[in-house]
């Protein structure tokens, strides 16, 4: 779908630069509002194979903002591929798939699948433990970073884009391995450990740590897009606590080429329809008067 | 949104009156909710409370939805303390419905998870149901007492401990909605009676819509399920024994 506000983030047309964030949005999102309106498709992290994911509690608020350990259930690659890849196409717009693996090799098998699929993208989700460097997230570690990004590079027929983490202190330098070894965005970021307790000071979640997400991570998530594209050429997509116009403006001043949306989709459904609308309006008006 | 299944938008409070930690309030309904069956619920928010909004169940929709809140934390007390003319966000209907028997029914819930059969006793109005309220403090029994003259059923008042005593004289087929320490007995009284029924499971939501897999809940089966694919399953397929749906239940 084309438009006269239509951007180009990482090899990807879009009509708006509000994309879901993965994990937070699925098919049922359809009986709200038509899935067809967003700028694009993001369906939750797709492992090589089918897992449950972690036990409940998986998710819990703090800090005005949630917690959540879900542990990433999946049908795997074949599956999704096979039954849920053609619900997703088949709204329209254009369809980026998030994966995530223990080893460079399954990172790339995945990717190799995907490519003959109709895809527009496939993002790369970098927080999983790296199993071949004693479990460090692959996003911590640049190295990692870029034996995953180049494994999968030299399979990929679609743009690859790189999702990485508020975890890293450095997130330049993450953020440079993926693109010198073929990303065509990069994604600022994911979730930030956390280690909700409660009152009582016991552990909340099933897993003890997860991941913080929704307005707590919003400035977290600026400086990680500032650091990142000024170190970069790449298109920087920012995401973490974006809910309202202001957000998505101040990301873009950041050096965002666009926003995802998750924790704020997760408290009301049509939040990114509303923020589209918005930006929307607002660059015609800015259109009008140029 | 009018076309879509599901309405998300906001909604005015009609009426609403807490009384013994029971919020009973009535809201605008929106086209989508009139005409949801017993077991469906909505997520509900009122802009002062947490980030996350709360599943209640839908109790009627006549003369407005009509819900019945257990007042447990900041969620729940920020809809109990807004006014009427203010508005809340509103996501619904959601959920399944509990089946439609022409077979009379035991209905078994208490204070924290009793919209959804509340919803179906005043759905059904039929003399030969039983509608068992699980209470345990004197506090609770007014508060339900309460609750079913609002919603104008008859009901009988048992504590945890004689649940089991009590099932053995009402009719076969349960519907139950309580917390899982009481839920595994009426499982197990169920299971050694060949008796059917079904089970309105509970866990934190966020979504409501499958996307997020926050709403795990085990299954005896082994392979969890999320309770936004329900909420009403069958009685014998939920595990009750690990109580881990509630963080400090
Ligand atoms: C499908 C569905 C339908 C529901 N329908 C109703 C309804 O009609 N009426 C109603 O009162 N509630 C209903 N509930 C439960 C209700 O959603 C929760 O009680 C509510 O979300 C609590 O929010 P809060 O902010 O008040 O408390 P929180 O601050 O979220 O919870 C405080 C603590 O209280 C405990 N707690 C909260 N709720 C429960 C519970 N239900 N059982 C056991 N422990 C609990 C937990 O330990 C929690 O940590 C339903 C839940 C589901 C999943
Ligand atoms: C419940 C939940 C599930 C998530 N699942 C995934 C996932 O599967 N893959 C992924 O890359 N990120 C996942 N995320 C992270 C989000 O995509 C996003 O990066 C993060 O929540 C920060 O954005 P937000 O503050 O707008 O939510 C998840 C977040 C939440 C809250
Ligand atoms: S609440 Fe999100 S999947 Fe059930």
């Amino acid at each position: 779908m084309s438009g006269p506000l239509t951007v180009t983030v990482g090899g990807v047309s879009l009509r708006a630069p509000v994309l879901p964030a993965s994990g937070t949005l699925g098919l049922g999102h359809n009986r709200v509002f038509d899935l067809g309106l967003l700028p694009a498709l993001v369906p939750k992290t797709v492992m090589p194979t089918a897992r449950e994911g972690h036990p409940a509690p998986r998710l819990v608020e703090a800090a005005g903002g949630i917690v959540n350990a879900i542990g990433i259930p999946s049908g795997g690659i074949t599956t999704f591929i096979a039954q849920d890849l053609p619900r997703w196409t088949a709204f329209g717009p254009p369809v980026i798939v998030s994966v995530s693996a223990g080893t460079p090799d399954e990172f790339a098998a995945m990717v190799e699948a995907l490519s003959a699929t109709e895809v527009a993208a496939v993002e790369l989700n970098l927080s999983c433990p790296n199993l071949e460097e004693g479990g460090k997230a692959f996003a911590l570690d640049p190295h990692a970073v870029a034996s995953a990004v180049g494994a999968c590079s030299k399979v990929a027929t679609v743009p690859l884009w790189a999702k990485l983490t508020p975890n890293a202190q450095e997130p330049a330098e993450p953020a440079r391995a993926a693109a010198d070894t073929g990303a065509a965005a990069l994604i600022a970021g994911n979730t930030l450990l956390a280690f909700p307790r409660d009152a009582a000071g016991a552990p909340v979640l099933a897993n003890r740590t997860g991941g913080l997400s929704g307005p707590p991570l919003y400035p977290v998530a600026l400086r990680h897009v500032d650091e990142i594209a000024r170190a970069t050429p790449l298109p920087v997509i920012g995401c973490g606590g974006v809910r309202t116009l202001g957000n998505v403006k101040a990301m873009m001043a950041a050096g965002a080429s666009a926003v995802s949306v998750g924790s704020a989709t997760l408290q009301r459904p049509t939040a990114m329809i509303d923020l589209i609308a918005q930006w929307e309006a607002e660059a015609m008006t800015r259109a009008a008067a140029e | 949104m009018s076309a879509s299944a599901v309405f998300d938008g906001r909604v005015r409070i009609l009426s609403s009156d807490t009384v013994n930690g029971v919020c009973v309030f009535r809201l605008e309904a929106p086209p989508q909710c009139i005409g949801a069956g017993p077991g469906q619920y909505v997520l509900l928010r009122h802009d002062s409370g947490p980030f996350l909004p709360r599943p209640l169940s839908i109790v009627s929709d006549e003369g407005g939805l009509l819900i019945a809140a257990n007042l447990w934390g900041a969620g729940t007390s920020a809809i109990a303390s807004a006014s009427v003319g203010d508005t809340l966000n509103l996501t619904g209907p959601l959920g399944n419905t509990f089946s439609d028997t022409q077979e009379p029914l035991t209905m078994v819930t208490d204070l924290s998870h009793v919209g959804g059969v509340l919803a179906l006793a005043v759905a059904r109005r039929r003399p030969d149901d039983v509608l068992m309220m699980v209470a345990d403090s004197a506090s609770e029994r007014r508060s339900l007492d309460r609750l079913c003259a609002v919603a104008d059923v008859c009901h009988r008042l048992v504590s945890s401990n004689e649940v089991e005593n009590a099932l053995a004289d009402c009719p076969a087929r349960l519907a139950i909605s309580v917390k899982d320490s009481v839920a595994l007995k009426v499982q197990r009284f169920a299971a050694a009676h060949g008796r059917p029924g079904e089970a309105l499971l509970h866990a934190m939501m966020a979504c409501g819509l499958g996307a997020c897999h926050a709403c795990v809940h085990p299954m005896r089966g082994g392979t969890p399920v999320l309770v936004c694919d329900g909420p009403v399953f069958d009685l014998q397929a939920p595990d009750f024994t690990h109580n881990h749906n509630w963080v400090a239940a």
